[in-house]
């Protein structure tokens, strides 16, 4: 069995990728430079929502990896896809969501001028660049940047925190509503064991900073520098399918995930930025040859220069994550002030995972030296 | 003379015919919606046999003839196959995009995608532009099967960024 691990998958470069031509991209001359203008394309999508059936009725939709060049032994399933506008039901008329404006755009394909690393990495004197071609793709509000949101920073001054949080908020919803997506996760294993695994239930995204510039470098042909960033309200993952009572529970409680509360796990406020290749150290992907002779997929990010020192920093914030339901009173961890010892008010305590200020989760400032990450037999 | 007589004959009559059927009113609310279009609605099927494949070749950001094989890759999606139908897709050339004054071609995707057995038997990295035991690795297989609806009328529009 293969295995093949895509940790992020950047959409403008998908795209960019589609309409990469099968020869390599060549370094333009001054005069041929001068000429480019920043034209490309923009697509806007309005209405965007897309719908399936739950698997196994009428109507519903999979996707199927198969791990095994033997077909149907060893299976990632995906099914019951649904996107859609953040407080609307999927699968209606009313459930569309506008992605872009006419003025922020996805936008394809302008040709820019841009300085890219030749030198010798491991050489700290050793800073030559190339001024080089590169194809730009965009995703709505790419010129966003990242919010501090830590939690030293909200403690600092965390009115100023939450009116830049507004701000950013009210930028993004200038070009893009917010969605909310669905996906169920089976496995198939030996060809006999189907087996559910999980859903997930990804409640109010929005893409910011996302963008790729697609080029070519010596010895590695495309290449790419580019970033990638979103906004979740609640991501949550389910581990036991939906239930009548369940069903019910979450119209009476008016919540979009349907499964138990018992089978939830859910992160709250996550905002995600990470950068996927630069001019120093793009990102590439190539065939290599493994001990055994046999072809593989190399996808790596370049070592990082000596001369340049410092990568850029990725950086994951997550505010809280619930065990089951937001207000677990096995997670209680003591009152508020004020409040009445006994009392029957949820709101009234203090929970584990849920810091009033701050965030319960910070991954900051990773800055990666060197990527590689080639497929082999398991 | 007469031949000239007869097209003119036959073609005032297809005027008055056409300006038989009743026009509709449209009000203002419509007419805002509606800016210059022109285009086609159309259902559509592709059954593709497995002949099909999709072949990226990357020789290490040199010319195909310069690159030596150990700097030549291809990424193959090799016998692409199914049935794929769509139904209700619209292209539409629209101008004012939005009040923008731009001009814009215009999709409104189909309400209904339906895929049967629609697959790939492998996406392989390969030294060679064919897919064989020895000189290809499997990746990963592919299959789309079922219904995907698109229930809000969703619309892309392509236009020129300057």
């Amino acid at each position: 069995m293969k295995k093949l691990v895509l940790h992020y998958i950047n959409l403008p470069f998908l795209l960019g990728a589609l309409s990469i031509p099968s020869y390599a991209l060549e370094a333009m001359d001054d005069s041929e430079l001068s000429s480019t203008t920043g034209e490309g394309i923009g697509v806007i999508v309005d209405n965007l929502s897309i719908h399936s059936e739950d698997k196994g009725t009428p109507g519903d939709f999979e996707i199927v990896l198969d791990l095994s060049d033997t077909p149907n032994q060893d299976q990632f399933i995906f099914s019951e896809l649904r996107i859609h506008k953040t407080g609307t039901v999927s699968g209606t008329a009313e459930s569309g969501g506008n992605f872009g404006t006419v003025d922020n755009p996805v936008f394809l394909g302008d040709l820019r001028a841009a300085e890219v690393f030749t030198g010798n990495a491991n050489d700290i004197t050793d800073s030559t660049v190339s001024v080089t071609s590169v194809m730009r793709s965009e995703f709505p509000g790419a010129n966003l940047t990242q919010l501090d949101r830590s939690t030293k920073r909200q403690k600092a001054n965390l009115a100023g925190y939450l009116e830049a949080a507004a701000n950013f908020e009210a930028d993004l919803a200038q070009v893009s509503d917010k969605f909310t997506a669905h996906v169920r996760f089976d496995d198939l294993i030996g060809g006999t064991s189907n087996n559910f695994r999980a859903v997930i239930d990804i409640e109010g995204f929005r893409f910011y900073g996302t963008y790729s510039d697609i080029f070519a470098t010596a010895g590695h042909g495309v290449s790419i520098a580019g970033a990638t960033g979103v906004y979740i309200d609640e991501l949550t993952i389910s581990t036991a399918l939906p239930t009548v009572a369940s069903n019910q529970a979450a119209v009476d409680n008016n919540d979009y995930v349907t499964t138990p509360v018992d089978s939830r796990l859910t992160f709250s406020g996550i905002d995600i930025y990470t950068t996927l290749g630069t001019y120093d150290q793009p990102l590439t992907l190539d065939n290599v040859k493994d001990e055994a002779g046999n072809n593989q997929l190399q996808i790596e990010i370049s070592p990082l220069p000596a001369s340049v020192g410092i990568a850029p920093k990725s950086n994951i914030f997550v505010k809280s994550i619930y065990f089951g339901e937001q207000y677990n009173s096995e997670l209680r961890t003591g009152l508020r002030d004020g409040a009445i010892s006994g009392s029957t008010n949820p709101e009234d305590y203090h929970y584990a995972f849920q810091p009033d200020v701050g965030n319960t989760l910070e991954i900051r400032g990773m800055e990666v030296q060197h990527l590689r990450i080639t497929t082999m037999d398991i | 003379m007469i031949n000239k007589l007869y097209l003119v004959i036959v073609f005032s009559c297809s005027l008055v015919m056409t300006s038989a059927a009743e026009l509709i009113p449209v009000d203002d609310a419509d007419l805002n919606q509606v800016s210059g279009r022109s285009g086609i609605t159309l259902n559509a099927k592709i059954i593709l046999g497995d002949e099909s494949s999709f072949v990226f070749t990357n020789t290490s950001g040199k010319k195909i003839a310069d690159a030596t094989l150990d700097e030549t890759g291809y990424l193959i999606v090799d016998k692409i196959q199914g049935e794929l139908e769509m139904e209700g897709l619209a292209f539409d050339l629209v101008s004012g995009l939005k009040n923008s004054g731009k001009s814009a071609l215009q999709w409104t995707l189909p309400s209904k995608i339906k895929a049967t057995n629609l697959k790939t038997t492998g996406i392989y990295i390969s030294s060679t532009e064919e897919v064989t035991p020895t000189t290809s690795t499997f990746l990963l297989g592919l299959e789309l099967n079922g219904e995907l609806s698109l229930p809000a009328s969703t619309q892309v529009s392509l236009f020129v960024v300057d």
